[in-house]
Formats: C-alpha cells, structure tokens, sequence
C-alpha cells in the first residue's frame, strides 16, 4: 500500500525503533504505507526520513527519544508524547522485550492488550485459569482533558502472583494515551504500594500489519532477564494466534456483526473513542475489506 | 430476572441510521423496545429484558452506527414496561 491518508493516523508519534539498535548503518522500515530510513549519523544525531519514489531519503521527519525508543511522525503531532511519571523513577528497571510482528490491525492488538476475559483461555496457569473466569465489573471512560482512555477497577484472578506463588486477585488499571500505544499497570508484588508499569508501543506498518514492543518498567530485582524476556515472548505468541485470526483483521467501529457484553466495555469505549477522534486507519469502515 | 428501563443516548445522530440500529439490535437480544423520543442530538428508547442483556443493548448502542456518534449515555430503572402504542417488539 501507499502512505496513509488518514490526517488522524499521520498525526500520531509512533515508537519505529529501540535506541540500543538505531547505529550508523541506515535501517529502512515502514510507517502507515510509507517507507522510512533511520540511523545516527556525524555528531550521533538520529534522524529519520521518508524514503521517496527514486528510493531515497526525502523528507526529514520529527524525532524524539522517550521509553528507549525512537519516535516520530508522518505528520504535524499536535501533542508531545504521552508521559509516563513511572519511568522518571530511578530504581525502576527497565526491561524491552523486542518487536513481535504480526498480521493484523495494530488496533487489533490494542483491543486484546485491554480483554481480560480472554485470559483463563489464552494465557491458562499464567495470566489466568478457570473455574475463575468471570470479569467483576469495571469502570471505563474517555477522559477528555487528557484525550486517553482508562479503565479502572479492573480485577482478575491470577494463578500465580509471583513466580510460584499462591494464586489471587489482581488489581489493574488501563491506560491507553494514543491509538497505537495501551499500557497497564498492576499493583507490584514485591512493593504493594507501588504499581509495575507494562507497556505496548505499536508500529503500524499497513492497515493489516504491525509490530509491537513490549517495554515495562518494573520494581523487581529479583527475576532475571531471560526469565522476563521469555514471560512476554510466551504471551504474546500465545495472543498471537488468536488476533491474527480475527475477522475482519481491521477493527470495526460499528458492532454491526458482534455481541459486546460488559465484559467487553474497554473496547467498545476504545473504539468509541477512534471514532471521536475520526481515526480510520486500520479500521473495518476505512480500510479495503479483507474478510 | 426481567427488568424494565430507560436508556438515554446524547451525542451526534442521524435518527434515522440510529433506530435502525436499536430495532436490530433489540431483534438480536430478543428484547421488547420502545423509542421515545429521536432527535439529532438525544434519543431515549425504554427497553426490557434480562439485565445481562439490557447491558449488552446499552453497550453496542453506545458505540451505535458509524454515521453516529454518542458523547454520553445513562440507564435508569423504570416500572413500566414498554407501551403498546409506538412499541417495537421482537423475540419469542
């Protein structure tokens, strides 16, 4: 495909790269349709430019360097990227889990980062286990001052708290700051006064394709690296099966064909709220169809 | 357990897109609905049925056609059932 049209889409930052891989090779990815090159040229400076029809470097675009990425944008953001309070915290330990691609909507992804009915199914003896398989109530709602999506008072039984543990409620909170990007954070284990804090910056890269990064920060000095690494790759290729099999693989905004109950209300304010925002982009209604 | 309600819808609409939306979704939960007032700015359609499926109406509404949009939305138990006159009914 072409670059996106889509003056919502364009406007948004996008996480494109982790900074530990951005050298002084040029890396040429993809953005909304739209071929890019990145590198650290003389004096270190990071740029990223579109790559034109002769296949060259074109137009310089924005940058920033935030969450151990590089960020930038097709178009004139309107806001800087979202802030995360946690990540200003010193004793915080910052794990980057590597790209996952996959064949679907990025907002796909987004949209089962929020379920957590899906859990005791998905994610079984890890993120949840049934008999426990109800979602208790929750609150979800667009706030409009900040222009985000929160669901609050989320919780759920996990089988394991911490690595070998007992099994228990869990208490978690949704964030989502721009389309492409949902976080949670989950009361810490080991500090319950404090809150882990997991992300998922999303590179759409076509309508139907994209690849997410898990970044987290986190109050653990216990666990090690590979320990964590290997807990997201095993959950996010477990949901990768299932979101790739979704169907439309682009998200509708309008629940013309499915049945949302209360348990799905993350979602339908998710999409709610594209639709305030005249987001069409890897949507049902403004893409091509590919049932 | 059956339950009787109100569901207000305030936002952006074309009221015409927007019952048709209800009426198919009513039809889909097997529940009796009757629209009481449609204007392009607020709709109120009193609904009943089970509560789980009072909830699923309420929330696929909420997000509703894609030519409409609702800014805000809110459920208020009611004694009366829908009334004859101007009611659409669906289901057994």
């Amino acid at each position: 495909m072409t670059k996106t049209t889509d003056i919502v889409a364009l406007d948004e930052w996008y996480a494109i790269a982790v900074m530990a891989d951005v050298g002084g090779n040029p890396i040429r990815t993809r953005l909304l349709g739209q071929d890019i090159i990145y590198g650290r040229g003389p004096n270190d400076r990071v740029s990223v430019h579109e790559v034109d029809a002769s296949g060259r470097p074109g137009a310089a675009l924005p940058t920033r360097e935030r969450y151990n990425c590089l960020w930038t944008s097709l178009g004139a953001p309107r806001h800087e990227i979202f802030r995360l309070a946690e990540a200003e915290e010193k004793d915080r330990r910052v794990v980057v889990c590597g790209w996952i691609k996959m064949r679907t909507s990025g907002l796909r992804l987004v949209e089962n980062f929020l379920d957590m009915a899906h859990f005791p199914y998905i994610h079984p003896n890890i993120l949840g286990a049934e008999p426990h398989t109800e979602v208790p109530q929750y609150a979800s709602e667009i706030r409009r001052d900040v222009d985000e999506v929160w669901a609050t008072n989320c919780q759920f039984y996990q089988p394991q708290i911490v690595a070998n543990g007992p099994g228990g409620m869990v208490q978690l909170t949704y964030r989502v700051p721009s389309p492409f990007v949902v976080m949670l954070y989950r009361v810490c284990p080991s500090s319950p006064d404090r809150l882990d804090v997991i992300m998922m910056f999303i590179q759409p890269i076509e309508e139907d394709l994209c690849r997410a990064l898990p970044v987290m920060y986190l109050i653990d000095d216990r666990s090690s690296q590979i320990d964590l690494l290997n807990f997201e790759q095993v959950i996010f290729l477990q949901d990768r099966i299932i979101v790739e099999n979704q169907r439309p693989l682009l998200l509708p905004l309008e629940p013309r064909s499915e049945t949302p109950t209360r348990a799905d209300l993350s979602s339908v304010v998710f999409r709610r709220w594209l639709k305030e925002k005249g987001l069409r982009f890897g949507t049902a209604e403004g893409g091509r169809d590919l049932v | 357990m059956t339950q009787v309600a109100t569901v207000f819808f305030v936002g952006r609409f074309q009221p015409e897109s927007f019952l048709e939306f209800i009426r198919h979704r009513a039809e889909r939960l097997s529940l009796a609905a009757a629209v009481h007032s449609a204007g392009p700015n607020c709709i109120e359609v009193s609904v009943a049925g089970d509560e789980e499926l009072l909830d699923a109406f309420e929330l696929a509404c909420s997000l509703g056609p894609i030519d409409c949009l609702v800014l805000d939305h809110h459920r208020v138990s009611t004694a009366e059932a829908p009334e004859r006159v101007g009611e659409y009914r669906s289901g057994p």
